[in-house]
């Protein structure tokens, strides 16, 4: 008999791996389990998360996002070749179960493709890099595998994403989002610093770090590495003042921690 | 609580603020403000004032916080769980006059708008650039941006384009404090902790929302709307169950059974086969090719669970007429009773036939007429009991059948809530949904944005200090 996600949580067994309700288009999973191993388990039944190689990589099994876990894939929030057209983590993220930093195990968010019980404190998690809480599993919308595969050909029609995996591994790669309306002139002035663009998110992967233009931002890689980003003060300040709340005696990673200078 | 507290040193200095036009505190003027359209629940708040601007908004919270007096932001006061009542008494922070939409970005797919706005009134500016607000609660004509956001609100097309937590890019808030934050706004997807998709569906508990930066999706390409009839409802959540189980989203997927079919027939004259006990209202949308091809197997669904009838319509005169047994139906239960309560709760959508027997089991245990319309591609009832709220018995009696349906919500792995929010209503059933560990997290969210327990105060997190001893006063009979 199945057990339901409450008991899942609150029973602290946590080594399950996936559990795939395809008949609700729903997953649980094991954060700690890698991007690859989610990728098999959901395509036996016929579903999966549309981050279409989330890591940029042409070939899944390679490179970056073999040894990516769920885990990481949500601290950092990655763009991902298919953000235009499914959303990213942020989007399909029903629920969690979280260690907090006294130990404490939470859940929050449930299993069901809707829910407005309690705050989101799971989209919080989202790019938080860790620095919040620990991430032990995730609840998940998932998609028909048919779909995933169809608008991944789309995005990697014509893409020369070996170039790309080849920057990422060995030297800088920045990821610059823009608004719609800007995309057409940043393509048009880093023209020969595009590794890779993609119009359906307005995002552009360069080897040169562009100029900040007002409501863009840049992410930068030094060999797979993220670089600590610039915020504006209040996003600090505001991101002190959680940081304090969540985890007042600083045992888990400090922001810029989780960075590379 | 505040109650019998007199609010008349209040005045001036609000006045002063807003303007004396702008401040209500006679006792007709404040009844209307006792509760939002949920109504088991009231209590009054000593003035209501209605600001202008966001910096109004500032200031009005600064002086509730230097006087210590609890404050409550309210839109168009639609919420259906109590979210926008004065659970402590004080000062209502009402949006009505902030309903200006104050920039057009259509190259950017975005709109700015002070959170009084109507959410349709949204959708009317920008449809000749062939965009749309994509979140459509049934409210969506009165129901302001600012309660959308508080509530994250979904609607019937959410089953395809998301509550409206996706659909916010950017907002300026006013902090329980008074400070004025903006936040996001540019390229989603940055760097930083996203307190946006936080903020919204916080119910007006972290601070008061003043603008909003609102997405703007292409209005459909082309759309097939159908509507099936079925002689059972297990034969149309069935059919609901397989369409989802296939992989197959369409835009909406709405159920209403035979108590609306009854108050819409009366109310509106609209004919339904005689054997009808359910309706399915199917809509896709997207590329012409794709559409007709997910509608292809929608079809074929329907038909093999038995449709007794399945209208297609044939232009957007038809279309619109299709929709209006499900726009209207709470309206027309109007008919059928004083009041109408209308739950709401999430469950598995595979666990819908099961889950609708079992509603209707309830409502004959406590004696209660209860009808349904609701989300069931999503898998959130919206089980509506109707009765006489002047009868203390027969308040007990919904509110109890409420309750053991969520319970059940629960059993089967769901939620108390899918879009009315917690409020006041619920909030002892977040107990039954999270553990003192769980609570806990909620806390701390809480606690990130809000430290003086004066926004919006008793919503959201159960057992707050200073609230427990009033609850039991909240919860009486109309007057």
């Amino acid at each position: 008999m199945r057990r339901t996600y409450a008991a899942m949580a609150r029973g602290g067994d946590l080594n399950e791996g996936i559990f795939c309700d395809p008949a609700n288009m729903v997953a649980e999973i094991d954060a700690t389990l890698g991007l690859r191993a989610v990728a098999w388990g959901l395509a036996a039944n016929q579903v999966g998360l549309p981050h279409g190689s989330a890591c940029l990589a042409d070939d899944p099994g390679s490179g970056f996002d073999s040894k990516m876990t769920i885990r990481q894939a949500i601290d950092w929030n990655l763009p991902h070749l298919l953000e235009g057209k499914f959303g990213n983590w942020t989007d399909w993220i029903l629920g969690m179960t979280i260690r907090l930093a006294d130990g404490t195990v939470s859940k929050s968010g449930s299993r069901v493709v809707k829910n407005v019980a309690g705050y989101d404190a799971h989209k919080l998690l989202v790019g938080a890099r860790g620095t919040l809480g620990t991430i032990l599993r995730v609840a998940v919308r998932i998609y028909p595998i048919s779909s995933i595969q169809y608008y991944s050909t789309l995005a990697l029609a014509g893409a020369d994403l070996r170039n790309l995996q080849s920057c990422w591994e060995k030297s800088d790669v920045h990821i610059f989002r823009v608004l719609p309306s800007d995309f057409e002139s940043a393509r048009e002035q880093y023209g020969d610093c595009i590794l890779y663009a993609l119009e359906s998110s307005q995002t552009l992967w360069l080897s040169q770090k562009p100029e900040a233009i007002p409501g863009s931002w840049v992410r930068t890689f030094s060999k797979g590495k993220e670089q600590l980003p610039e915020l504006p003060e209040l996003d600090r300040r505001l991101l002190q003042r959680m940081k304090s709340v969540f985890d007042p005696n600083g045992k888990l990673p400090s922001w810029e921690a989780t960075f590379v200078r | 609580m505040l109650a019998g507290v007199s609010a008349e040193s209040w005045i001036a200095p609000l006045a002063k603020i807003v303007g004396a036009d702008h401040v209500l505190s006679d006792a007709s003027s404040l009844r209307a403000y006792d509760c939002d359209a949920y109504s088991v629940d009231r209590s009054r708040p000593q003035v209501v004032v209605l600001p202008g601007s966001t910096e109004e908004v500032a200031e009005i919270v600064r002086w509730c916080v230097s006087q210590n007096i609890p404050y409550t932001p309210r839109g168009a006061g639609t919420g259906l769980s109590g979210g926008a009542m004065a659970a402590l008494g004080g000062v209502v922070i009402s949006t009505k006059r902030m309903n200006k939409i104050l920039e057009v970005d259509v190259p950017n797919r975005r709109l700015l708008a002070q959170c009084g706005v109507a959410n349709k009134k949204i959708s009317d500016a920008v449809a000749e650039y062939g965009y749309h607000f994509a979140p459509d609660p049934s409210s969506q004509s009165v129901s302001t941006v600012g309660g959308n956001i508080a509530e994250n609100s979904g609607g019937p097309h959410t089953l395809k384009y998301g509550v409206t937590s996706n659909h916010i890019l950017g907002l300026t808030m006013v902090s329980v404090d008074g400070e004025i934050y903006h936040l996001g706004g540019g390229a989603p997807g940055g760097p930083g902790y996203d307190c946006i998709r936080l903020i919204v569906g916080s119910e007006g508990t972290l601070g008061i929302v003043t603008e909003a930066w609102c997405k703007l999706t292409p209005l459909p390409e082309f759309v097939i709307t159908a509507l099936a009839s079925f002689s059972s409802v297990r034969q149309a959540t069935e059919s609901v169950a397989e369409i989802i189980a296939y992989g197959v989203v369409p835009a909406a997927l709405e159920l209403m059974d035979r108590g609306i079919l009854s108050a819409v027939k009366a109310a509106f004259g609209l004919i339904f086969p005689i054997d009808a006990e359910a309706l399915l209202l199917i809509e896709c949308d997207g590329a012409p090719k794709d559409v007709r091809e997910e509608y292809a197997i929608v079809e074929k669904i329907l038909s093999g669970k038995g449709a007794l009838e399945i209208q297609v319509a044939e232009d957007e005169a038809a279309r619109q007429k299709l929709w209006i047994a499900r726009k209207k139906g709470i309206g027309a239960m109007g008919r059928l009773a004083p009041s109408i309560v209308t739950h709401d709760g999430v469950i598995p959508r595979s666990k819908l036939p099961e889950m609708l027997d079992f509603v209707y089991a309830i409502a004959e245990k406590f004696g209660v007429g209860v009808a349904n319309i609701f989300h069931a591609g999503d898998g959130n009832l919206h089980p509506c009991f109707y009765f006489d709220d002047r009868d203390p018995e027969q308040v007990r009696r919904v509110v109890e059948a409420g309750e053991a349906i969520i319970d059940r919500c629960l059993e089967l792995g769901g939620s108390i809530t899918g879009e009315h929010g917690v409020g006041v209503e619920k909030l002892d059933l977040m107990k039954r949904m999270f553990s003192e560990d769980d609570l806990k997290l909620q806390l701390l969210c809480k606690q990130s944005f809000n430290s003086n327990s004066l926004c919006n105060p008793c919503k959201v997190i159960p057992n707050q200090k200073g609230c427990v001893e009033h609850m039991r006063r909240w919860r009486g009979v109309a007057t």
